[in-house]
C-alpha cells in the first residue's frame, strides 16, 4: 500500500497527541512548564537518516532513553538531551543533589523510569489512537553520540523507508532543551492508518 | 497489619510506590522482578500487589498469569507507564483489581487502596 500525503497528515496528527501526551507527564513529573516545538514528520532511507541524526546534534555527550516497540508497526522511540543538564532533570524529580556518591547510578537509573514513563505515553497514545496493540523492551539508557545511541535501531533499518518524527522541546526554567524521536518501519504504517 | 509488596525494577518507582503506601499502617516488601516476587509471594501471605508490568527477568503479565494458575487470592494493583487499553483489559482478564498510570496520582491511589482494606 502507498504512503500518502493523507496518511503523513493522519500520522502527524497522532504524532501530536502523543507528543502532547508525553509533554504533559514531564511537566508534571518535573514541575516545570514544557514548551515544545511543531513536530517534524520525514521520510528517510538508511543513508539521509544517519545525515538526518548527525545535523540534530554533533554532539558526544547525550542522554537518550530509548524505547523499542514492536507488532502491528516495529520501531523505536527517544527521548534526549545533553548529559549536562540531566543532573538537572533529575535533581528536580528526585530532590537529589549531584555531590551524593552514587549520584550516576541514581542518574541512570532516575533517567530511564523518566524516560519510561514519558515515552510509554508517546508511543502508548499512538497505539490507543490507531487501535492497534504493541510489545515494548525495557527501556535502554544510552550516552554517547546520537549514532552510537541509536547504533542498534539505525543497523535494523538498514532496508526499506523509515518514517522519523522529531519534536524538540525546551524548559526554560530548568534550563533545559531535548528532543523526543519516533522512529517506525513505513511499510505497515498505511495499513494501520486504514 | 496488612501486609503489601511493591514489586518494580526501578528503585524511584518502587521509592514513589513506598511513599504513597506510607500514608497507611502497612508493613511493606519490595522485589526488583516478576521471578523475586513469586518467590516471595509463595513463601508468604500479602494482602495486596503492587506490579509494574516491563520488567527484566520476569515481567508483570507473567506474574498474573502464574498468580491467576495457582489460584492465589493477593489483590493485585498494576501500576505502569503503558497507557495502552489492550494492556489494561489483558491485566484485568488476568485478574488484577485495578490499573494505574505511572506516575499514580495520590488520590487515585488512595481511593483504589480504600476499596481494597
Amino acid at each position: 500500500m502507498v504512503f500518502t500525503n493523507i496518511h503523513l497528515d493522519i500520522f502527524q496528527e497522532m504524532i501530536n497527541i502523543g507528543v502532547g501526551r508525553a509533554a504533559n507527564l514531564l511537566n508534571s513529573l518535573s514541575g516545570k512548564h514544557v514548551s515544545l516545538s511543531v513536530p517534524s514528520i520525514k521520510l528517510f532511507d538508511y543513508k539521509n537518516l544517519i545525515n538526518e541524526l548527525e545535523s540534530i546534534s554533533k554532539s558526544d555527550n547525550l542522554s537518550c532513553v530509548l524505547l523499542i516497540f514492536s507488532g502491528e508497526i516495529s520501531g523505536s522511540s527517544c527521548l534526549i538531551f545533553p548529559t549536562e543538564q540531566a543532573s538537572k532533570l533529575v535533581l528536580a524529580f528526585t530532590g537529589i543533589q549531584t555531590d551524593d556518591l552514587d549520584f550516576d547510578e541514581i542518574q541512570a537509573e532516575t533517567l530511564s523510569e523518566i524516560g519510561n514513563i514519558v515515552l510509554n505515553s508517546l508511543v502508548g497514545s499512538i497505539a490507543n489512537n490507531f487501535g492497534i496493540s504493541l510489545n515494548y523492551s525495557i527501556p535502554l539508557y544510552v550516552t554517547g553520540n546520537l549514532n552510537q545511541v541509536l547504533s542498534s535501531e539505525i543497523s535494523s533499518n538498514q532496508n526499506g523507508l523509515i518514517l522519523y518524527a522529531r519534536t524538540h522541546f525546551k524548559i526554560e526554567s530548568l534550563d533545559i532543551e531535548g528532543d523526543f524521536l519516533f522512529l517506525c518501519k513505513l511499510e505497515s504504517v498505511p495499513f494501520i492508518i486504514q | 497489619m496488612k501486609k503489601v509488596l511493591i514489586v518494580d525494577d526501578s528503585l524511584i518507582s518502587r521509592r514513589m510506590i513506598r511513599q504513597l503506601v506510607s500514608n497507611f499502617n502497612f508493613d511493606i516488601e519490595e522485589a526488583k522482578n516478576g521471578r523475586e516476587a513469586l518467590e516471595k509471594i509463595h513463601s508468604s501471605n500479602f494482602d495486596i500487589i503492587f506490579l509494574d508490568l516491563l520488567m527484566p527477568d520476569m515481567d508483570g503479565i507473567e506474574v498474573l498469569k502464574n498468580l491467576n494458575q495457582s489460584k492465589r487470592t493477593e489483590k493485585v494493583v498494576v501500576i505502569s507507564a503503558d497507557i495502552q487499553q489492550t494492556t489494561k483489559a489483558r491485566c484485568m482478564e488476568l485478574g488484577a483489581v485495578a490499573f494505574l498510570n505511572k506516575p499514580p496520582k495520590e488520590e487515585e491511589f488512595v481511593n483504589v487502596i480504600k476499596q481494597l482494606i
